[in-house]
């Protein structure tokens, strides 16, 4: 299913700012939002996971549905997640598409990466103390 | 001990009543001393014009305002770009540049003191962030209390005493200078998106006017014993027919001060228009002149346009509304809570345009008939009528006829009707532009005691040599070479020490801040007040305790002790 | 057991371009223990602190984390800029003024690049207001007299939370008897949210439409409602007519925007009509627009780095002058475009924050960090080194998102250098280091 996913602050996320190894952040800033009729489509329930894909990259996530979103669309909170899934192109403005990442979402039981795992696939080296 | 001598000076000294006399120049640490060894450096001024250093007594060059202007224009930081050079910081910007643009461009010019014409109190911080990387001046802020509550609340008790401790306070506690009025009440009323038509107008939700506004500052400012008087941004800048209110504006103060003025009347020329319309404006200089040479206790600056590109930037937020819905050009608006408020467009003055030439003459005519020099200072309200690197071109047409007969003869030609400027065949001396440029302005700030604008023993060596000599150079037919001269020294000295020579800023010395010190009895303290402090707690968006200006900001601060006699 | 406690008051908050300056905090033997006054975000940056501090510089060795003295991260640091053929030095938004300022120097010293989180928030709304201007004013001007307040992509419940009691809704106001009574808020957001259930008019229109709703809201204000079709991205064409209607009674309006209009569709030219819109509404009435910063002192970054270079953001020195042209210069672009050969990092975490591009490239060069706390960029970086934090340990001047210099006030000493320190002392090396070259 192809849905265009918004980011954007929330309390959570921005109260670990300073924390951003902390459990609490990663569990906020994996967790994208769907309509729940999407995620019957998709055949996931709360808490379930999804894996998005755009440009052959692909990220899994916690899904958790709020009825509040529109169909076709999903809310994950501004983070290394959401920023995964988002190009390098500015359009000449510096600035890049950051809330309107068009991703394809289907069902996983992969698991979810921690912060630090993830900058790792970027080329980092997890710092763990 | 540092020791350097100047000879071979062609001094003009007016406070001194030095009147071109050719002499030596001794410095000692910073300051004028009578006589110095015989072993120290020596500067051959070779006969060339030498005078103090010049002081800009009205311009725009740090602060918010000008700092969005600059923000808000990458097309003229473009315009105006050049690199690390030696000791100089790269720079950008032509009308509005960055501070070490401003700073090493007046340096060139001999500028060595300059009074930020407008600081709102409460963010009186960037102002003195941004003195401080304006690095070869000495610096001073005028403080904006024309929508400022505390002072309504004085004016409307009619209390002097109060509206001095409000004000005594105040400018200690932002570190300002002097006092600021910009179209008092009118800021205010630009709150609801409103103006004031007349100083009889009464000010929207306040129970005053414009001209008790104007007279309680006066008063207040007179009982501080502040070194400068009232600076005052007329009512109705650049409205066709302003002419009265100014007229009835010079009316207002009495001769309170044997020192210097009482009124300081700003960039005049935006307030000498007659007319109704656009279309039939046109100069009044000539009444607002007389009125002014009848009133020594006023003194004005010129606000003088020049033609070509600049920025107007005020605190006169409805202004700069009205210039946009002429302009259409980009307005940026900034109101300031409780305090005052701003607007920025950027212009294009063209001699094609009657308005802009009528403005252009205005300017020069008021120069021209103001008769004693000391009563009108040369400026351009830097950037508003023009940058400040267009002085030089009008001190060329202040000293020379012909250039201007040259000048009025490529402006549109309805300025020869509508101005008086083709008859006046008066041309300025050497003496009087030295007066227009730094020994007047001392006078008016009342920084002569500071050692500013003068060769007296113990004087700040602050001094601007120009490759001119006036005893060798008509300025009435070489105006050419006069104009050069004074767009660059050949040495500015700022407390003895060579920092520009030949247009190059070749290093800097720390620069001070000068303010106003109140010391006020007990029973002027402001704090004591439950409805001055209210004001903190309720309506201001800061708190009291994070308005204060830390000592931090005035490093080199130099306090200048004011009060009331008790 | 002896206690030692201690209320410090009229702190300022570090945390977002509120700059709350009412903060009042207790502290227990040198800890902070409770905090006053402060939002949630807030409250968690003071009472979180000293849990989630760096204890000293680290260095990246092959896979491992080695700890390294201050010394050495600085020579690190000067010799990595020093070398480098296109540095970029960004971030700048949590750190002071004077350290900001310092960094504009470092930059032209060495011939590099300075940008600021700007460029990835609101860049996109100073070049609108470099199009068309800013009629804007302070925070406290909106709380005495707004009677109408518009927040359009904007959910400041979440992200400033203490806007609407101390600026907006819940403010007290001079010229209002019952301010909260008397103020309407319309919320414009493509989502429902925490401040969307508080609005008094909320129109929810469709992700990228907002170029569209104002260019309808321009026309009927204009007195031009029949060009505008029944439904514009999303919104019924009589909801915005009763809207344009609100606008144009109010007394003062105040419209603050967010990252949801900077971010999509036009960017830019989203910024420019709203602008364009108040403009249209101030021949009416008295209307402001205000951007709502996110970083304590992002503000003054746009203010420093404009006295110094001229510019607010995105500066680049390679040339010698001061060249700012956003899209090219600004830190995403330079990223993507593997153009950096090195970085330093001042107080902003683009491992959280960049596209995924531009973070494999800072993971390959040589990247400096200078963050109190392990942030996700400390998994790219090569050197991080902890400094004391602006507003706890450190003091200086910070802007709020109105242009209102406050300085933040140093209460707790914990003997961590201070960013300013460390900068002042780079910049000096490299500056003999260049003397002597």
């Amino acid at each position: 299913m192809k849905i265009r996913i918004n980011s954007g602050r929330t309390v959570i996320q921005g109260s670990h700012v300073d924390q951003k190894n902390s459990p609490e952040y990663f569990r906020e800033t994996s967790t994208i939002r769907l309509n729940p009729v999407d995620m019957m489509e998709i055949g996931i329930d709360d808490g379930e996971r999804i894996k998005a894909r755009t440009d052959n990259l692909s990220i899994v996530l916690r899904a958790l549905s709020d009825d509040s979103i529109k169909r076709g669309t999903g809310f994950l909170p501004l983070g290394p997640y959401a920023n995964f899934l988002v190009g390098g192109n500015t359009h000449s403005t510096g600035m890049p598409d950051f809330k309107e990442a068009d991703a394809d979402i289907e069902a996983t039981v992969d698991t979810i990466t921690t912060v630090g795992e993830l900058m790792q696939q970027l080329g980092g080296v997890p710092y763990r103390r | 001990m540092s020791e350097l001598l100047i000879k071979n000076a062609y001094v003009i000294d007016p406070l001194q009543g030095i009147h071109g006399d050719i002499m030596d120049i001794s410095i000692r640490d910073g300051r004028i001393v009578d006589k110095v060894s015989g072993s120290c450096e020596v500067i051959d001024a070779a006969g060339n014009l030498t005078l103090p250093g010049g002081i800009d007594s009205h311009t725009h060059v740090c602060g918010t305002k000008v700092n969005f202007g600059r923000y808000m224009s990458p097309e003229d930081m473009r315009a105006g770009r050049t690199p690390r050079r030696g000791a100089m910081y790269p720079t950008s910007g032509y009308t509005v540049p960055t501070t070490y643009g401003n700073s090493y461009r007046y340096s060139k010019m001999g500028y060595t003191t300059l009074l930020e014409g407008a600081m709102a109190p409460m963010e009186a911080r960037h102002t003195h962030e941004e003195f401080a990387a304006t690095p070869m001046q000495d610096m001073l802020a005028n403080t904006l209390f024309d929508g400022n509550w505390s002072l309504f609340e004085a004016v409307g008790d009619k209390d002097i005493r109060q509206a001095a401790a409000v004000i005594g306070w105040t400018l200690a506690a932002v570190k300002g200078f002097g006092i600021k009025l910009t179209n008092p009440g009118g800021t205010e009323a630009w709150g609801f998106g409103e103006d004031l038509a007349s100083i009889d107008e009464e000010v929207p939700n306040w129970d005053i006017t414009p001209r008790e506004i104007i007279d309680t500052t006066i008063r207040a400012c007179e009982l501080l014993h502040l070194p400068h008087s009232v600076h005052l941004h007329c009512n109705n800048l650049g409205m066709p027919g302003n002419y009265r209110t100014t007229l009835e504006t010079l009316d207002i103060p009495g001769d309170m001060n044997p020192d210097r003025q009482t009124l300081y009347l700003t960039h005049v020329q935006f307030h000498s228009y007659g007319g109704n319309t656009w279309g039939d404006i046109k100069s009044e200089a000539e009444k607002i002149s007389d009125s002014i040479n009848n009133k020594p206790q006023v003194v004005i600056d010129m606000g003088q346009v020049m033609f070509g590109r600049t920025m107007t930037m005020t605190a006169d937020g409805p202004m700069e509304f009205r210039l946009y819905t002429l302009h259409h050009n980009k307005w940026s608006n900034h109101d300031v809570e409780l305090e005052t408020g701003s607007g920025i467009i950027p212009v294009y003055y063209s001699r094609k345009s009657s308005v802009n030439s009528i403005m252009w003459a205005i300017g020069l005519e008021l120069a021209l008939l103001v008769k004693n020099p000391w009563q009108c200072m040369l400026t351009t309200d830097n950037p508003n009528g023009a940058p400040f690197v267009k002085y030089p071109e009008i001190i060329g047409l202040l000293m020379s006829n012909k250039y201007r007969s040259k000048e009025l003869s490529q402006v549109h030609k309805l300025t020869t009707d509508r101005t008086s400027l083709g008859s006046i065949d008066r041309e300025l001396s050497f003496e009087e532009i030295a007066v227009m440029t730094r020994a007047g302005q001392a006078k008016a700030l009342g920084i002569i005691n500071q050692g500013k604008g003068h060769f007296r023993e113990d004087a700040l060596a602050d001094i601007a040599i120009y490759p001119v000599k006036p005893d060798q150079t008509d300025p009435s037919l070489q105006y050419e070479e006069v104009i050069g001269a004074f767009q660059q020294t050949l040495y500015t000295l700022k407390d003895g020490v060579v920092v520009s020579r030949d247009g190059e800023v070749i290093t800097g010395v720390a620069n001070r801040t000068f303010w106003s010190k109140a010391n006020l009895p007990e029973d002027m303290d402001v704090l004591k007040s439950p409805r001055f402090v209210e004001k903190f707690s309720r309506f201001y968006s800061v708190d009291l305790e994070n308005y204060l200006v830390q000592d931090e900001y005035v490093q080199r601060g130099v306090a200048m002790n004011t009060g009331v006699n008790s | 057991m002896f206690h030692i406690e201690d209320k410090v008051r009229h702190i300022v908050c570090p945390y977002c371009g509120c700059l709350c300056d009412d903060i009042l905090v207790e502290l227990t033997d040198g800890r902070i223990s409770g905090v006053e006054n402060a939002c949630t975000l807030g409250a968690h940056k003071f009472l979180d602190d000293a849990d989630n501090r760096l204890k000293g510089p680290i260095m990246r060795k092959g896979d491992q984390w080695v700890d390294i003295s201050y010394e050495e991260a600085i020579a690190y640091a000067v010799q990595t800029l020093s070398e480098a053929d296109r540095p970029l030095l960004y971030g700048w938004s949590g750190c002071v003024t004077e350290t900001q300022a310092i960094g504009a120097h470092l930059a032209e010293l060495i011939g590099g690049v300075v940008d600021s989180t700007t460029s990835v928030c609101h860049g996109p709304s100073i070049l609108a207001i470099q199009e068309v201007g800013h009629p804007g004013c302070t925070l406290g001007q909106v709380k005495n007299r707004a009677d109408t307040i518009i927040y359009w992509g904007s959910n400041p419940i979440e992200a400033h939370p203490r806007h609407l009691s101390r600026y907006t809704n819940y403010a007290d106001a001079y010229f209002l008897h019952n301010a909260f009574r008397e103020r309407k808020v319309i919320v414009f957001d493509v989502r429902k949210t925490a401040t969307s259930e508080i609005a008094s008019e909320f129109v929810q229109l469709e992700q990228g439409g907002d170029y569209h709703v104002l260019s309808a809201l321009r026309a009927i204000v204009r007195g031009r409602e029949d060009v505008v079709p029944d439904m514009v991205a999303g919104v019924p064409k009589s909801q915005l007519i009763r809207v344009a209607e609100m606008c144009k009674k109010a007394k003062f309006g105040a419209l603050f925007f967010g990252v949801g209009v900077t971010m999509t569709g036009g960017k830019y030219k989203n910024i420019r009509n709203a602008i364009e819109f108040v403009d249209e509404l101030n021949r009416h009435t008295k209307w402001t627009i205000s951007p709502m910063r996110g970083h304590s002192n992002v503000y003054g970054s746009n203010e420093v780095f404009t006295w110094i270079t001229g510019y607010p953001y995105a500066v680049d020195y390679a040339r010698g002058i001061a060249f700012y042209n956003p899209g090219e210069t600004t830190a995403v672009d330079i990223l993507a475009r593997k153009e950096a050969d090195a970085a330093l990092i001042m107080a902003s975490d683009p491992g959280a924050h960049f596209p995924r591009t531009c973070c494999e490239h800072l993971a390959k060069i040589p990247t400096i960090l200078f963050d109190p706390y392990p942030s996700a960029t400390t998994h790219l970086c090569t050197v991080q080194i902890p400094c004391a934090v602006n507003g706890i340990d450190a003091a200086g001047t910070a802007y709020r998102m109105d242009g209102i210099p406050i300085r933040t006030r140093k209460f707790l000493e914990t003997g961590y250098p201070t960013d300013t320190s460390l900068m002042h002392e780079i910049y000096e090396q490299i500056r003999e280091r260049k003397e002597h070259v």
